[in-house]
This record gives C-alpha cells, sequence and structure tokens, in this order.
C-alpha cells in the first residue's frame, strides 16, 4: 500500500502538470461545444453563456473512482431574456464498467416523446421531451444556484414553463446527462405567456391545442436529430456547429445525422476513396441503419424455438429408444409423446433459467439507475 | 456549400444509374439541405513525406505517437470490406516510419474506420490467440471491445495495397526493412468507430539480429523459443510492459482524447516497470482531491473502490461450452426424475424402465450438448452478443 501511495503520489505530481487547466469561469461565452469532464458538450444555435459550474453530491461506490460529478449551466439569452438553459451533468474520471440508465428515459405520462436509441450492459442512449417547470426561484444543484445568482446580477428574465429535450448517453467508461430547456416563447412568441401552468403543458392539453403542439414537435423533430451530437460530444468528435436551434432546425432537416452521412459519403466517392458499388450500398444502409436496441431480449422466444427444433427430431430418438426395449409401438410413441409434452415444459424452463442467468451476468449494469440532482427537481431527482 | 449539380447527381454517377436507383436520387436531393449542417468526419489523407510527432489525428480518433519523428510513408484505404458492417465509408490504413541510420527502427500500422457506424466493430483474432508472447483482452462485450497482444510479423510480404506503396516509400529514400519485426498490436473499438494501431519494432534496429524465415512458425521470436534466447527476451519483455502502458492510450484515443503524458518506446538497458494503473487513477483522484473537487468522504470511499475492485472491467464474454453443460447437466438432472415415472408408467416394468433411463441419459444428454452448442453458436451467447471477430488487413503476415 505504501509503495502504491508513493507511487501515486508521483505520478500525481506528473499529471498536474499534463492536465489541462480548466480555465472556464461563470460569463464566459461558448459556442459549437462546452467541455466538461472531458467530453464536448454540443450548443445548438449561437453563443450561450457558462452561468453556473460546480459539483454536485452523488455517491455510488460500485461505480468505482468516477472522481466526481461535474455540472454546468449555460443560458442562451435574447436582449434581457433566457430563451434556452442548458443543464448537464458529466463524470469527471473515467470508470470501467459502465453507468447506468435514468429513470427520466422510463416511460412516463408527462413525456411527450421518449426514444430509448439502445441499451446495453455498459452503454445506453435515450432522449426523451417533456414540460419542465423552474424559474428564478426554483432549488437545484450548486451550479443551478450560481446559474440563479447570475441571472439575477445580469437582470436577465426567465419563463416559468420550459420544453425540455433530455439526453443520456453512457459507455463503458463515461457519461453525459444534457438537459436543454427550451423556452415556450421560441415558437410560440408572446402567446407563451399564457401558458405559465404545469397544467397548460400536460400530455392532455397539449394534444387538444394546435398551437401547443406545434410547440411540442418542433422540439421532439429537434431532439430525435440531435443525439447524434450529443454521442459525438462523448467521443469528442464535434468539429462543426452543431445545427441550429429548434425553431430554426425544424425547416432544415429532420433526419440531420443521415443527411451528414450521406453527404460524406457523396464525399468519398467523389474524391475515389470508394467505389460505386460501396457507395451505393453504404448509402442504402445510412437511411435504415439505426442502432440494435435490445432490452434484456426475450428469451421465451429462444427458448421455444430451441424447444421445437430439439422435439422435432427429439421425439423420434425417444420414439426409437422406447422401441428398442419395448418392442412395442404403440408403448413406444406413448413414452415418446409423453416426453415430449412434459420434456418441452423442462427445457423451456431450464433454458430460461440459464439464459438470465448468464445474460445478468453480462448487463448487469443495464438495470443500474443513477440520477442526479437536477433543476427544478425534474424527473428522476 | 453543397451546389446545385450536387442535388442533381454525384459527379461519377450515371444519368441511368440514377434513374435506376430513385431513392439515391432522393438522397442526394437531401443534400442540398445540408448546406449549413456537416459533422466533418472524414479527414483529408496525409501526404507521404509528412513528418509527424507526438499525434496522429486521424477521422475523429487520436493515436498517441512515441516520442521521436515519424513519417508518413502511405495512407490510403484498405482492401478490406465488410458490407454487413454497414456506412462506414472505408477503412484508412495509415503507416508511419521512424528511421534511424537508413534502417526503418519502427513501423507504426494505423487501421481506422472513416465514418462512424451504428452497431458496433468487432475484436481481433490476434487478441484471442495462445500461442503469441502475449494476448490480453481488456473487455469484450456486444459492441465495445478492448485488446492488445504481442507478437512477430513477417514483413516481407506485400500483403496490402498500402503497405506495398509504405516499402515502395522506403525503397525509394533507400531505407532499409526488417523482413520480421516484434509487433505490439492494439485494438479499441466501440459502438460508432474502431482503432488498430501496430507497432512493428525493428529487432536490427535494437542490435538484435534479424531473421529470414519463410515461415511464421520457423522464427525465434516464438514464444516457446524466447526463453532461450535472452538477448530476444529481454525486448519482447520490454515492449509487452510497454503495451500494458500504451494500452489505455489506444482507448483514449477512440474517444479523441489526448495522451496525458509523454510516451516513451519500449528500452530494454533500464527496463521499464509495467504501468501500475491503479497508481494512475490514484494519482488523478487526489489531484481532484486538492482541488476541493471531491470530498475527504468522496476520496476514501473511491480509493477503497480501486484497492479493493481494481481497474479491471466485468465484461468478459462467458464461454459458450460451459454454459451449454451447464444447461445439459441441469436438464438431464431434472428430466431425468421426469421419464422415471414416465417410463415406468408406460411399460409397468422395473428393469424396462431402468433401462430405457439408461439410454436416454445418455444418448439424450450427447443430442441435447450439441443440439445447445449449435444454438449457441448461431445465437451467440445470452442477450445476443454478437462479439464478433473482425480483421482487417495487415502489414504482413503474423500466421
Amino acid at each position: 500500500m505504501g509503495i502504491l501511495s508513493a507511487l501515486a503520489f508521483g505520478v500525481a505530481l506528473c499529471l498536474a502538470s499534463a492536465l489541462p487547466a480548466t480555465a472556464t469561469s461563470v460569463g464566459d461565452k461558448f459556442s459549437r461545444a462546452f467541455q466538461l469532464g472531458g467530453k464536448q458538450i454540443p450548443l445548438p444555435g449561437g453563443e450561450w453563456v457558462l452561468a453556473g459550474h460546480g459539483t454536485q453530491p452523488f455517491h455510488m461506490a460500485k461505480l468505482g473512482a468516477f472522481g466526481a460529478i461535474e455540472t454546468a449551466v449555460l443560458f442562451m439569452t435574447q436582449q434581457d431574456r433566457i430563451v434556452a438553459v442548458l443543464e448537464v451533468n458529466s463524470n469527471t474520471l473515467q470508470v470501467n464498467d459502465g453507468w447506468g440508465r435514468t429513470k427520466a428515459c422510463a416511460e412516463d405520462s408527462k413525456q411527450f416523446l421518449l426514444v430509448l436509441r439502445y441499451k446495453t450492459g455498459w452503454e445506453t442512449s435515450c432522449l426523451f421531451v417533456q414540460a419542465t417547470k423552474f424559474d428564478s426561484g426554483s432549488s437545484g444543484p450548486a451550479a443551478w444556484e450560481q446559474a440563479r445568482e447570475f441571472a439575477r446580477s445580469a437582470k436577465l428574465s426567465m419563463p416559468p414553463m420550459w420544453l425540455t429535450a433530455g439526453f443520456r448517453v453512457s459507455d463503458r467508461q463515461d457519461l453525459i446527462d444534457v438537459r436543454y430547456h427550451f423556452s415556450p416563447a421560441l415558437t410560440l412568441g408572446g402567446s407563451a405567456a399564457s401558458f405559465g401552468t404545469e397544467a397548460d403543458w400536460s400530455v392532455a392539453a397539449v394534444n387538444a391545442d394546435p398551437l401547443r403542439r406545434g410547440a411540442v414537435q418542433t422540439v421532439t423533430s429537434w431532439a430525435s436529430g440531435f443525439d447524434a451530437w450529443v454521442e459525438l460530444g462523448l467521443r469528442n468528435q464535434i468539429t462543426a456547429t452543431p445545427g441550429s436551434m429548434p425553431e430554426i432546425a425544424a425547416f432544415e432537416s429532420s433526419t440531420p445525422s443521415i443527411d451528414v452521412k450521406l453527404a460524406e459519403l457523396d464525399g468519398l466517392y467523389r474524391d475515389g476513396q470508394i467505389t460505386w458499388d460501396a457507395y451505393v450500398a453504404q448509402s442504402k444502409a445510412a437511411t435504415t441503419q439505426v442502432p440494435v436496441y435490445k432490452e434484456q431480449t426475450s428469451l421465451l422466444s429462444n427458448s421455444v424455438e430451441k424447444n421445437i427444433s430439439f422435439r422435432s427430431f427429439g421425439t423420434f430418438v425417444d420414439y426409437g429408444i422406447a422401441y428398442i426395449v419395448t418392442a412395442n409401438t404403440a408403448v413406444s410413441w406413448g413414452i415418446a409423446l409423453t416426453l415430449n409434452a412434459t420434456d418441452s415444459v423442462w427445457f423451456v424452463l431450464n433454458d430460461r433459467y440459464w439464459d438470465r442467468h448468464y445474460a445478468a451476468l453480462n448487463t448487469h449494469d443495464s438495470e443500474r439507475i443513477v440520477d442526479f440532482t437536477y433543476i427544478g427537481g425534474g424527473l428522476g431527482s | 456549400m453543397i451546389g446545385v449539380r450536387r442535388m442533381i447527381r454525384p459527379n461519377r454517377m450515371s444519368l441511368r444509374r440514377c434513374l435506376d436507383t430513385a431513392w439515391l436520387c432522393a438522397a442526394a436531393a437531401v443534400l442540398a439541405a445540408l448546406a449549413g449542417i456537416g459533422i466533418a468526419r472524414a479527414d483529408t489523407n496525409l501526404a507521404v513525406g509528412t513528418q509527424v510527432e507526438k499525434l496522429l489525428q486521424l477521422d475523429g480518433k487520436q493515436v498517441a505517437l512515441p516520442t521521436g519523428t515519424w513519417i508518413v510513408a502511405a495512407d490510403g484505404a484498405n482492401d478490406w470490406n465488410d458490407s454487413s458492417i454497414g456506412a462506414f465509408g472505408y477503412v484508412r490504413t495509415v503507416i508511419l516510419f521512424q528511421v534511424t541510420n537508413n534502417q526503418v527502427g519502427t513501423i507504426l500500422e494505423v487501421n481506422t474506420n472513416v465514418l462512424p457506424t451504428t452497431d458496433g466493430w468487432g475484436t481481433a483474432s490476434d487478441c484471442a490467440r495462445t500461442d503469441l508472447v502475449l494476448a490480453v483482452i481488456r473487455y469484450r462485450a456486444g459492441w465495445d471491445g478492448s485488446c492488445y497482444f504481442v507478437t512477430h510479423t513477417l514483413l516481407s510480404k506485400e500483403s496490402t495495397t498500402v503497405w506495398r506503396n509504405a516499402r515502395n516509400f522506403a525503397a525509394a529514400k533507400g531505407w532499409r526493412l526488417s523482413s520480421v519485426s516484434l509487433t505490439a498490436g492494439f485494438r479499441a473499438a466501440d459502438r460508432s468507430d474502431v482503432l488498430d494501431v501496430r507497432y512493428h519494432f525493428s529487432p536490427e534496429a535494437r542490435g538484435i539480429p534479424g531473421e529470414s524465415i519463410a515461415q511464421w512458425q520457423d522464427s525465434r521470436w516464438m514464444s516457446a523459443k524466447l526463453d532461450n534466447d535472452p538477448p530476444r527476451y529481454a525486448f519482447a519483455r520490454a515492449v509487452s510492459d510497454w503495451a500494458v502502458a500504451y494500452s489505455t492510450q489506444v482507448d483514449a484515443g477512440l474517444k479523441n482524447r489526448p495522451a496525458d503524458r509523454v510516451i516513451a518506446m519500449p528500452q530494454i538497458a533500464g527496463g521499464q516497470t509495467p504501468e501500475d494503473l491503479i497508481a494512475r487513477r490514484l494519482a488523478e483522484l487526489e489531484i481532484l482531491r486538492q482541488s476541493g473537487t471531491v470530498t475527504a468522504e468522496e476520496y476514501a470511499e473511491q480509493t477503497k473502490a480501486l484497492h479493493d475492485y481494481g481497474n479491471g472491467s466485468s465484461s468478459g464474454l462467458p464461454d459458450i461450452g460451459v454454459i451449454t453443460a451447464v444447461k445439459a447437466i441441469s436438464y438431464r438432472v431434472i428430466v431425468s426424475i421426469s421419464h422415471i415415472f414416465v417410463d415406468y408408467y408406460w411399460t409397468g416394468n422395473y428393469v424396462a424402465a431402468g433401462a430405457l433411463e439408461v439410454l436416454q441419459i445418455t444418448i439424450n444428454s450427447t443430442k441435447f450438448y450439441f443440439h445447445e452448442l449449435a444454438w449457441a453458436k448461431y445465437m451467440g451467447v445470452p442477450r445476443g452478443d454478437s462479439a464478433r471477430t473482425l480483421d482487417f488487413k495487415y502489414i504482413g503476415s503474423d500466421v
């Protein structure tokens, strides 16, 4: 232990000089991406200002050494109004065995949209859209308290209700939990002031009003394409401005990630890097490819399929064995068919049990709930 | 900007072909809407002769380079293609040389995808071999994997177009290439990207006599022969120790994270201790504690977790053979009890029922095992993990 600690101290000295200094402070302005915990957080549209930055108390020993959960809050403003709030949580150190899901990505009656792109033992990607109620008086993590103070000192106003697009993307090492809260005024203009309560933004109320439904559709359309940017951010691969704000993005493309891939394939073909056949095949694949999503694959169907195939020849084998011993056709068929019925039950139960046992060994993280403290105490807190 | 011409058809796309593939034309039309959108992933190829130091950036990934100057010897498309991967563009191969006294001392061979995919890549077959100097699978699941290995490679074969170009470049420069190298290979892959990095170290450049052999098995670098060859053993050991430490840099590079330190080349003289990855993580925690980012309690909790559980991953795939055997045994125990009653019910004879029981146990257990094994190989381990093996075309031959 002593040697290890001494070694760690020595390495710490080296790392301290090697690690990039965190030079961000409240009031700094960012566009394209914001760096948090060694990951890029995509910033749509124009300029965002850092309003709050800190860590939040989060304990989960089974995650291992993740350091701390960093939280940042950024504002996008128009004159003296906050029109969008970005709330993001991310780990500071990489773990080795994955993170987990968020309750916000479980089906809920408040959601306008829920998309589970994939969820496996060590990774997850999901997005949701819902209404969130918070204003300058709402509580939240330390970064939000800082942001509230920033808003007060800068005399920035904010609406009481927001349309939130939330994304949770994690892999074996890292996690990004980001929520973009958009002011309904971005799409509804002055009429948004009429819809300032939670009841105004219930699913039923929204469905009954074309105006609010349009506003929600604008955000859901944007969110369903923006998840690709969040995933790129997890891998530090954002090199361009991640599209526009929802009210503008709706007029550009509903499938930006597919469009971009088609454009890139087009470029590769033009440059002679891929053949015509590869271009055609991959362009076709790009329009249809979605991540394989396996939510604890139904093992019953696999077991039944296997049982059918096993029984299809097993029954005749059973008959053959019985006939060798009894030399009686009727008795042999009786034995074979009885075994066919009873063994099928045992087969499926046995197969399901062991498959679930081994699947659990290999997917233990996918059921773990990992939630942080969010602005306004939204879902998952 | 994407011009009007692109709306109609790509340059090399004939009108007839466009008409034949209406969906493709529709897709091309969509490109017009992309004027303001762009996730630029595909980089321009590096010019041969370009000098690179410290970091090699390739299509949204990074390769941390050991100290010294590296020279781009070739950069192009790998001959490998697998349409089942989806729209990955192509696999790009970049070959860099580090040259000393007209001898190519180290060759760096990097293979990586140009565009991200959605459903993962796979592991390298070398990582699962048992006849290499070193082969370690750090983790491997359905959609991600990280592994490394050390072995020797026969470089005399022109196995890929890019390698042929690199050899021609070396020849034009008058640089000597070893025919057999000691190779440290690394594979890191996630759902989107793959990074396959192989360092081929020249024995001659390190004072170890070269070899001229026709078969991989004939080399003196075979792990079974190293114990009786101190110089080669020492270098293989140095490269193995180096590989352990470098593997984390490949994982970081896959996520476009820069190296957190200067990377030295493998050293025989003086040696280098294998890096203690736990110590590094402890050091990172210590920095966070000192900066106040984590509290003393959090620091204590997380350092305890590191000491208790280490830095490993729980992601080793269960062995299909073991799962199949476990299922076969448990199934046989259950049904054998059930069969006693069924057999006796139909025969009314203890001897006949006993004979049936014996036959059913022997014949049906065998039948069950192979049937289950066939399904397991078809479906993969529970959860549908494919964990497929995926290799590109590499320099030389290592089999």
